[in-house]
């Protein structure tokens, strides 16, 4: 039996480690909501304090109404906050941990030991369903050895409620039994969850009971508040890999070549807060994409004019698995699902799209068009404006430089896009970059105060700023936030894209209403900005989080398709189940739909009836196989030697009684041991048994045939014994008057 | 002959250790074990929904932790073989120890987290076990056993009641690896254990102010050759000391005269107890009273009878080692009557035996023959040794 010091260190660690996992796990998807580790910071100290006094030297216990208090605060707690938020994994899994607490301070037997362990695998279970990342994975691995010991050490010490002596206890002295239990299990284990994982066929019933416990992590915004740290983040967190192709299919990208990826289109400009939104158009379009249609061609610009150099195949991988916008180049042309069926949402003026929740990283492919031909439908008008004199005078004094008309009116509409280069190139060339964060003065806009006194900004004040400068002078501009891919990695031949290169930009109507890319933060600073870090740290935190990558590709992003590549199709039965949902889901006409629906019923219902027949066997089986053994006879061992031996079939009586009397003789032991054995107990039934016994050996084994006399004698002792089986008390061992007392 | 030196020799039955027939292997499926299927089914329904892989990583954690602890335990408890050793007397308020050996004949697996069990069950057409009504269950636990190793353990059960305890079933279950399902084997097997009275502590010196005066010397008998007086001659008998030989008398006669000396017979005491069934915990207070009387008596050198008319229980005093046994044995088993004391009957010379009568009731006492020393529970305390705590007995003699 392992020390009582393992055993306890063993359960402390356990719940430690199992609350730290939660707590990083709500930490891992709130990271950018500024979320502390408030529940890990709380709950650990106190379960480190808690363990200390009731099993230290302490040995503190509490009186029984101040549990009884503490069990209904906690309670109250988690009514209150289910009513509040509503029931969802944060709230339980917060429940579960104040109860871990008040376990672990209020513990008296070791039953409570096994209710602690349990508290932590439910623990473990809501970290999972709270987040998916390496970090996560890693706590949690090193989670199922603990937790593992730990159960099977509880398992080896007896319940204390009982309260044996020690005489009551024992154990085989010797070999490390229980460790080599514990290697083989936990060897078991792992082997069988890893063929559980990757032979478990996916992509049947997602979704089929809602969306619930996923991850919720997001860095992008939607949007820029100047004055705030916004997207400015110095986070190495992958947020996306970028793999880029030609028309031709010749690869692109390298090192020192810079791509953005649009995120979010920001056209409305809120003067009060100096806020950047999104123009409330109800321009959206939305489509289910599917096996069946998987690309979705939002421009069709695939014309005669388009050379294939000018198309880009950009294949994304999203690391975040929830709802959110789908990064791009400018101008995307269609976008295909590569991993995840899914509504995609797109807005058909500014081309930009959202994604669907997914299970693990989001597979996507958009082709963009990089030339210039295409002309956009809707009716170009120049009505641009914004409304600051201080922009407008500055950007008429930009324009006048460059004796570009400043207004619109009169200016040749080729001359937008100079203008455009023009303002990009004054603030490049005019204005310092910094990403030291400061708030305007109150009461000013942040632009006029970038544009006039501060002169020093990042990203976003570049981008709102030209974009107020643009309009300012007739030029419809937006903003655009997104990625900024820098960093190449030659092996792979793809770019990283991290939370620290979020950027903000600028887009501005040219001739024939074309968008173009302008980018007016100073290009040195940008690069030396975005440029990778190289000191130790950031090495070591590139090497985790491209770690992580291979973790969301390979564990967390693990897909049919993936699980296909593995181990082929699976069986023949799965892969008709999957024909089957697939038939219901993309049923072109309603009478294809209900066929569908109909097999795949009758499919649950014949599933549903084998497995309840099958069940049924298994709990009929065992009764029927024992009432079988109990009522036919058994000729096996000497009883069968018996029945070929004429004259003997008494011996098979023999057993016949003694089994009645619940002196059964087990196969393989000798009939005169057997008496020796139950002498103790029934001396006289023994004798009996013991003059058989002598008899079959001497018929069987002696080749000396019994005589009648011989035979009727243990025919007759036999009947004695089966006679006397309805008496199968057994007699006391010592019977009280036996030395000849006189018994009134 | 190298193959069969290396075999171990047969082991010679123990007569007292009866070995336990397997009648029923069986999973039970407990709560943990319910709360468990359903969380497994719950996280099978979630990874399927969500697609979550991790989730799919621990519901395969899960299934795969079901299928191991129903192998590794079953078969862990597919070779255990009990015994059971003849159990001992023990008296009420003290432990009753039942000794079990288990051997685990498995040859590679041991088994873990073991617990032994007497279950109150019989096999069909065998009678119920007595042993509820006399003793708490008898439990004992073994942490581990190894592969083809043989251990033996102790189940203490505290005696609660008297008379005669008999055990039939016990089981063995395990929760071991993960405590999900429980697997227990019951094994069959007939013992029996006689629960005496509970012992009482008597002070010194009770049984002779209980005697009457006169009679703290027995009738004298005759002994060759020791003793304290010369009682008579006798014929010589083979193996009689030389030492002994009368020689004037030898002479006289022409043959072997040896000359026998006396000593004091044993005194004799009758103890009868006047209990009867509806007097209770008091009657069973009176018969512990008794059995420590006549323990305290054997001690003192007494031949101890016993007269218990409502039990039709009369055990004359009697020269035998034995005797106390059979007393106790005989308190332990006597089944109470509802009909009343009758008036003495002794088989008693009053000039040669004492008698000393225990009263349940205080009434009876007061009612009861003079010149019989008559014992009630209101006075317990003052029979006991200072200091001795009365076990089992009524709360209001106890406390006094």
């Amino acid at each position: 039996m392992t020390s009582d010091r393992t055993y306890k260190g063993s359960i402390i660690a356990t719940v430690l480690l199992s609350v730290l996992a939660y707590a990083y796990a709500e930490y891992s998807v709130a990271a950018y909501s500024d979320s502390p580790l408030g529940l890990a910071g709380l709950a650990i100290p106190a379960i480190a304090l808690g363990w200390w006094l009731t099993e230290g030297r302490v040995r503190l216990t509490w009186p029984g109404w101040l549990t009884y208090i503490a069990v209904a605060a906690i309670i109250t707690r988690g009514v209150t906050r289910a009513i509040d938020q509503g029931v969802d994994i944060a709230v339980f899994c917060e429940f579960l941990t104040l109860i871990l607490v008040y376990k672990v301070w209020d513990h008296r037997h070791s039953r409570d030991h096994g209710q602690i362990l349990t508290l932590c695998a439910f623990l473990a279970i809501g970290s999972i369903l709270t987040g998916t990342s390496l970090l996560l994975g890693l706590m949690l691995a090193a989670l199922v050895p603990l937790l593992l010991a730990s159960v099977m050490m509880y398992q080896v010490r007896p319940d204390d409620r009982f309260a044996l002596a020690p005489r009551s206890i024992a154990t085989d002295p010797g070999r490390p039994r229980l460790r080599r239990a514990f290697t083989v299990s936990l060897v078991l284990l792992w082997i069988g969850s890893v063929l559980v994982f990757i032979y478990f066929p996916r992509e049947i019933g997602f979704g089929a009971f809602g969306r619930w416990g996923q991850g919720l992590t997001t860095g992008f915004a939607d949007r820029v508040e100047l004055g705030r740290a916004g997207l400015i983040s110095e986070s190495l967190e992958t947020v996306l890999e970028l793999e880029l192709r030609d028309g031709l299919d010749r690869a692109l990208g390298g090192e020192g070549q810079v791509y953005y990826l649009r995120g979010a289109v920001l056209e409305d400009y809120r003067r009060d807060t100096g806020t950047w939104v999104r123009s409330d158009r109800r321009d959206i379009s939305e489509i289910d994409l599917n096996p069946v249609r998987p690309t979705w061609v939002l421009s069709d610009i695939s014309n005669s004019r388009s050379a294939p150099e000018q198309k880009i195949t950009q294949t994304i991988t999203l690391f975040d698995p929830s709802a959110g916008p789908l990064f791009s180049i400018w101008r995307p042309m269609d976008v295909t699902f590569l991993t995840q069926t899914g509504r995609l949402v797109a807005h058909i003026t500014t081309l930009t799209m959202q994604r669907p929740q997914s299970s693990g990283p989001f597979r996507y492919t958009v082709t963009s068009f990089r030339g210039n031909e295409f002309r956009s439908r809707i009716r170009f008008s120049r009505d641009a404006s914004f409304d600051s004199e201080v922009v407008r005078e500055i950007a008429a004094r930009v324009l006048s430089e460059r004796q570009i008309a400043t207004d619109a009116d009169t200016r040749p509409v080729e001359d937008d896009a100079r203008a455009a280069s023009a303002i990009e190139d004054y603030l490049r060339t005019s204005f310092s970059y910094t990403l030291d964060i400061q708030a305007p003065p109150r009461g000013m806009d942040p632009i006029d105060w970038f544009l006039s006194t501060e002169r020093r900004g990042h990203c976003e004040y570049f981008a709102s700023a030209m974009t107020a400068m643009c309009r300012s002078v007739g030029v419809d501009a937006r903003v655009i936030t997104g990625y900024i891919a820098t960093e190449w990695d030659p092996d792979a031949r793809k770019y990283i894209v991290r939370q620290s290169n979020a950027h903000a930009w600028v887009e501005a109507r040219g001739a024939g209403g074309v968008w173009r890319t302008y980018d007016p933060t100073p290009p040195a600073e940008l690069r030396r900005a975005h440029q990778p870090p190289q000191d130790l740290a950031s090495c070591l935190k590139r090497l985790f989080y491209s770690a992580e990558n291979r973790w969301a590709t390979g564990v967390v992003g693990y897909d049919e398709a993936a699980r296909r590549n593995l181990v082929g199709a699976g069986a023949p039965i799965i892969t008709w189940i999957e024909s089957k949902m697939r038939a219901v889901s993309e049923a072109r006409t309603p009478r294809a739909a209900r066929e569908a629906r109909a097999e795949l019923r009758r499919l649950l219902l014949m599933g549903s009836g084998t497995l309840m027949a099958l069940v049924a066997v298994l709990l009929v089986a065992p009764r029927a196989l024992r009432w079988l053994l109990r009522h036919i006879p058994r000729a096996s061992g000497g009883a069968a030697r018996a029945q070929t031996i004429p004259g003997l079939g008494f011996y098979p009586d023999l057993l016949r009684a003694l089994d009645r009397r619940g002196l059964s003789k087990p196969p393989g032991r000798p009939p005169l041991l057997h008496s020796q054995l139950i002498s103790a107990a029934h001396p006289a039934l023994a004798a009996s048994v013991s003059r058989i016994a002598a008899l079959y050996y001497r018929a069987a084994f002696g080749a000396r045939p019994l005589s009648d006399q011989e035979r009727a004698e243990a025919e007759n002792l036999v009947r004695r014994i089966a006679r006397s089986g309805d008496d199968a008390q057994p007699i006391p061992p010592a019977p009280p008057f036996s030395d000849g007392a006189a018994h009134a | 002959m190298a193959r069969s030196a290396r075999r171990p020799p047969i082991a010679e039955p123990d007569p007292a250790r009866v070995p336990l027939r397997v009648v029923r292997r069986r999973y039970h499926l407990h709560v943990p074990g319910v709360v468990y299927v359903l969380t497994t089914f719950l996280m099978s329904i979630g990874a399927i929904n969500s697609q979550n892989n991790l989730l799919f990583w621990a519901f395969g954690l899960a299934v795969t932790a079901l299928i191991v602890s129903g192998i590794l335990s079953g078969s862990a408890l597919m070779g255990l073989e009990l015994s059971r050793d003849a159990i001992a007397e023990a008296a009420v308020g003290e432990p009753l120890i039942v000794r079990y050996h288990l051997r685990n004949r498995n040859r590679f697996i041991p088994a873990f987290g073991l617990t032994i069990l007497e279950i109150d069950r019989a096999p069909r057409r065998a009678r119920k076990p007595t042993w509820p009504a006399h003793t708490a269950p008898p439990r004992a636990f073994i942490a581990e056993l190894g592969a083809g190793r043989t251990i033996s353990v102790e189940a203490l059960a505290p005696a609660t009641r008297r008379g005669a305890a008999t055990f039939s079933q016990v089981i063995v279950s395990t929760t071991f690896p993960f405590g999900l399902t429980r697997k227990s084997i019951t094994f069959a097997g007939p013992a029996s254990a006689i629960i005496r009275p509970a012992r009482l502590n008597l002070r010194e010196g009770l049984i002779s102010t209980l005697v009457r005066k006169g009679q703290e010397v027995g009738a004298t008998r005759a002994v060759s050759p020791l003793g304290d007086e010369f009682f008579t001659l006798r014929e010589y008998r083979p193996g009689d000391n030389t030492r002994a030989v009368a020689w004037r008398a030898t002479a006289r006669a022409g043959e072997w005269r040896i000359r026998a000396h006396s000593v004091p017979g044993p005194r004799r005491l009758w103890i009868g107890i006047d209990a009867l069934a509806p007097d209770g915990d008091r009657a069973e207070a009176a018969i512990s009273l008794a059995a420590a009387l006549a323990v305290a008596a054997h001690r003192d050198g007494y031949l101890i009878g016993i007269w218990f008319p409502s039990a039709d229980l009369l055990i004359p005093p009697r020269q035998s080692s034995s005797t106390v046994r059979t007393i106790l044995n005989a308190l332990a088993l006597a089944q109470l009557g509802d009909r009343p004391s009758q008036p003495p009957a002794l088989p008693a010379s009053p000039d040669r035996e004492s008698i000393v009568i225990v009263h349940a009731d205080d009434a009876r006492a007061a009612a009861g023959a003079p010149g019989i020393a008559h014992l009630t529970l209101a006075a317990l305390a003052t029979y006991l040794a200072p200091g001795a705590v009365p076990a089992a007995l009524p709360a209001k003699e106890a406390a006094a």
